[in-house]
């Protein structure tokens, strides 16, 4: 059943008939499938709370891009990496947008055969905030400084690799565990020296910042950590029994970014729908971010495409400085396969 | 005739009811985790989510120094915080039931304070003080000093009429009738009262740590979940519990001594009752 | 054997005393529930003198437990006054035993401390009256309970702790209000015999509440008969009768001559319907 209705309509239809037939399955113990039989139920992990950065996907999802192929995806927001792997390797969701690098160390850790689809942040965006003119100004400056992170999100999981590249002593960092939600304040409240998290934080803090406060950043890819981050990740068994599966969502999600990229202010706007609380204006400074990470305007081949050589010196990376043991071979960690 | 009473001397409990105490809750306790490592070592759950008991207990026996480290802080955090809820708790109760405008200027507003769910108002004490261990103890505090304020005002209105009025006619004064009638006839009431705020504190400095630490079991279990070590978080958990028990038995064992005479006819009334 | 209002000759064992111990004149007490008015005594006049045993009648809610709150001091009056040595009553009587229907033992307290709480409320010296309270223990049967505590004894031996604790400052008043209540017939008539005998060793004036006609005739020397609410003093009884009083006076005539009276007073009140 095609529908030559607006997708829009359909898809929030399906999305209220799908958890009216999930609650009324619950309550009688009854399987009920939609009058579609053939829509496809995939669950996807997101990396974090939804911000403008994750427009690329609800506006996926509210333009029909995935239902229009026969999925019905539904979208959860996360906490992080270890929880977002935790999902994916209990097969509680099928694709998760997270880091790379990390998942390349859960792997070897789990032992699962994890890929990556398609990377976004062809340029690793881990970032250290900091407030000029407190004693920080380069990498080395963070020794005997406080730093705020969220335990088990990729910035502190990569952030060996971003130390070792700099020779900084690790065991002279003073760490500080932050509720996500509290993060911002306890940098903006000098009460740490400088705080973990992604590159897209920064208009939010400069928005906030108090007294005249500059908030200024230390990118890992600046800084010689460069690697590739957060991509679609799935397992590789799911992509085996399931490939137009994968094509199909692969492809509806580079469909929600280059819309994203292109009509930015609709694409906030179909966010907001799923997060009301959000600032458009400051969600909407995210998205040119988001274009120079993937590569819009100079990428070579598909979008959201990756080579062997970055894959190569990601898991470099992680071998040299994160401690990886025994890496597999390089075509294991990636396909190209489903963008085209 | 003896000149103590022979029910308190002996032991109140014979050696086989002792037994069956001890036995039932063990033997439960051996049959629960019988099921849960078969199930878990026969893979029908992923080790990601619920480890085995074996594993989790040997992750406890290496770890045990860091688990040790980690529990003397929040320890710490909870006593102090529940030091400061009896500290501050008791003599508000006090305060409430002896001066008719205090009880109508604060108990609104404590009760109100008190339906604020902590966990929201947690980072508003962090942004204010800081990082460090007091904004743990000021949460733990604030969880934990409802039911001992709520239990000390019940107590000390528990007070029989007549012996309130007998102490006056021996010319007790109000602060006599306080200390010989009222507040010890109140002390079972706010033993009740602070063996519920005990778990509370420890509750309270877990979310306190939850939202920043950078030490204590709760900032432990956040890393080790990071970091998908789930046998350290249970280990983490298992510790927890183990401190909330001890710490709640120890009040037990204080009430023993300071209100012998209500546990003993507790005692007597169950014995007389079954 | 006739009734009178107030004097009369009786058999007193001590000197013929002129004034009056307790002097309690046109009492009154009106309380407030639910906003309306109770009036739960009315223009009550009565003189106890010194040594005397008066016992107080009458159906429930009559406002005698009011009247004798009052003589300790407990409940200030609307009305009148009472005047107690010839001092006025003003705030919680202190030369004064007091026992309730509930014993009110301090739990936490053993029976010997029980009774030393008289004295360390009062502020006197523990190691002077510990003597005095073992003997009086002893005196009501319970030498030996010293270290017990309040919840291993029966209610009879509680209310025994209660005596003692009202007599052990020698106190010259003593006020109790049903005392005896509570406690089963066999162990109320070993309580009263006991009362009688240590109130003829030391003749202290007392004031007694009951409900129980037989009661109030056994132990008194007069009995005041109180109307239903609002209070007010029906009748004055002289009992003439021997002391000690054994408990087979109460088959006598003349026993039953007085207690019929006092029932008779109930019967006018609307009480003890036999119809």
């Amino acid at each position: 059943m095609t529908s030559v209705r607006s997708s829009t309509t359909t898809s929030r239809r399906n999305f209220l008939r799908n958890s009216a037939g999930a609650s009324l399955a619950l309550a009688t113990g009854v399987s009920i499938r939609p009058a579609r039989a053939a829509a496809e139920r995939v669950n996807f992990q997101l990396d974090w709370i939804p911000f403008g950065r994750h427009a690329p996907y609800y506006t996926a999802l509210e333009k029909g891009f995935y239902s229009s192929k026969g999925l019905d995806v539904s979208i959860a927001q996360g906490r992080g990496a270890s929880q977002g792997f935790r999902r994916l390797i209990t097969d509680q969701a099928q694709f998760l947008f997270q880091d790379i690098g990390v998942m390349m160390g859960v792997r070897a850790k789990e032992g699962t055969k994890i890929k990556a689809l398609a990377c976004m942040y062809q340029k690793s965006p881990h970032t250290v905030f900091y407030i000029k003119g407190r004693g920080i100004s380069k990498p080395k400056d963070l020794e005997g400084k406080k730093i705020a992170f969220s335990p088990g999100d990729s910035p502190k999981l990569m952030f060996p690799a971003f130390a070792k590249a700099n020779g900084i002593d690790e065991s002279k960092l003073q760490w500080l565990s932050v509720d996500p939600n509290s993060k911002n304040a306890v940098l903006l409240n000098h009460q740490v020296d400088a705080m973990l998290t992604y590159l897209f934080t920064l208009p939010v803090l400069q928005k906030a910042a108090q007294g005249g406060d500059d908030v200024q950043t230390l990118v890992y890819a600046d800084y010689g950590a460069d690697f590739y981050s957060n991509g679609l990740i799935a397992k590789e068994d799911f992509i085996k029994e399931k490939p137009d599966v994968a094509r199909k969502f692969v492809h509806a999600t580079m469909e929600g970014f280059k819309y994203t990229i292109e009509h930015p202010e609709e694409a906030i706007g179909f966010l907001k729908k799923h997060q009301p609380q959000l600032d458009e204006k400051t969600a909407l400074k995210e998205v040119p971010i988001l274009r120079k990470l993937i590569n819009y305007d100079q990428k070579q081949g598909p979008l959201g495409g990756m080579t062997a050589e970055k894959i190569k010196a990601t898991q470099d990376l992680m071998v040299k400085y994160v401690g990886l043991k025994n890496p597999p071979p390089v075509e294991d960690s990636f396909t190209n396969e489903f963008l085209s | 005739m003896s000149s103590v009473s022979p029910i308190s001397a002996a032991g109140l409990l014979s050696t086989s009811s002792r037994l069956s105490t001890y036995f039932y809750p063990t033997a439960t306790a051996l049959v629960i985790l019988t099921i849960w490592e078969t199930v878990t070592q026969a893979g029908w759950v992923s080790p990601l989510i619920l480890p085995a008991p074996s594993i989790i207990i040997s992750t406890m026996v290496e770890q045990m120094s860091l688990l040790l480290q980690m529990a003397g802080v929040t320890a710490l955090e909870f006593l102090l915080g529940f030091a400061l809820s009896v500290a501050v708790g008791i003599p508000l109760g006090a305060l409430v039931v002896y001066s008719r405008p205090i009880e109508l200027a604060i108990y609104p507003l404590i009760v109100a304070f008190q339906t604020m769910p902590k966990a929201a108002v947690a980072p508003i004490f962090i942004v204010w003080l800081g990082t460090g261990i007091s904004s743990k103890v000021l949460i733990a505090f604030a969880i934990a000093f409802f039911p001992v304020l709520v239990d000390t005002v019940v107590g000390l209105r528990s007070a029989l009429p007549e012996t309130i009025h007998l102490v006056r006619s021996m010319g007790g004064s109000s602060f006599q009738v306080f200390w010989y009638v009222r507040f010890p006839n109140a002390l079972p009431a706010i033993f009740a009262g602070l063996k519920v705020a005990s778990t509370l504190a420890v509750v309270g400095a877990i979310v306190g740590e939850f939202v920043s630490s950078d030490r204590g079991l709760g900032y432990l279990v956040l890393v080790a979940n990071g970091q998908l070590e789930t046998p350290l978080v249970f280990a983490c958990v298992v510790m927890l519990t183990i401190l909330g028990v001890v710490f709640y038995f120890l009040i037990e064992l204080i009430e023993k001594f300071v209100v012998r005479w209500h546990v003993a006819a507790r005692q007597i009334e169950g014995l007389v009752n079954h | 054997m006739r009734s009178s209002s107030s004097v009369a000759p009786r058999l007193a064992a001590t000197a013929a005393e002129a004034e009056s111990f307790v002097d309690i004149r046109n009492i009154g007490k009106t309380f407030v529930a639910r906003g309306r008015e109770l009036q739960a005594v009315d223009g009550v006049t009565l003189d106890l003198k010194q040594g005397e045993f008066v016992a107080v009648v009458g159906p429930s809610g009559c406002g005698k437990s009011t009247l004798m709150m009052m003589v300790a001091g407990l409940v200030p009056p609307s009305d009148g006054e009472i005047t107690i040595k010839g001092e006025k009553v003003t705030r919680p009587y202190t030369d004064v035993g007091v026992i309730f229907q509930r014993d009110a033992l301090l739990e936490w307290r053993t029976v010997l401390n029980n009774v030393l709480l008289q004295i360390d409320v009062r502020g006197l010296k523990r190691a002077n009256y510990e003597k005095a309270a073992r003997t009086l223990l002893a005196r009501v049967g319970l030498g030996g309970f010293e270290n017990y505590y309040p919840w291993e004894l029966s209610g009879g031996m509680r209310q025994r702790v209660a005596l003692c604790r009202g007599l052990i400052h020698d106190p010259s008043l003593l006020l109790l209000d049903e005392p005896f209540g509570a406690l089963d017939a066999l162990t109320r008539e070993q309580m009263n015999l006991d009362l009688q005998r240590i109130w003829l060793e030391d003749r202290k004036t007392m004031l007694f509440i009951t409900h129980s006609i037989w009661e109030a005739v056994f132990l008194a020397d007069r009995v005041v008969v109180m109307t239903p609410r609002p209070g007010r003093i029906a009748t004055i009884i002289d009992i003439t009768l021997q002391r000690p009083r054994r408990l087979a006076i109460r088959e006598t005539q003349d026993f039953g001559g007085y207690a019929a009276m006092i029932r008779e007073q109930f019967q006018a009140f609307g009480l003890l319907n036999e119809n």
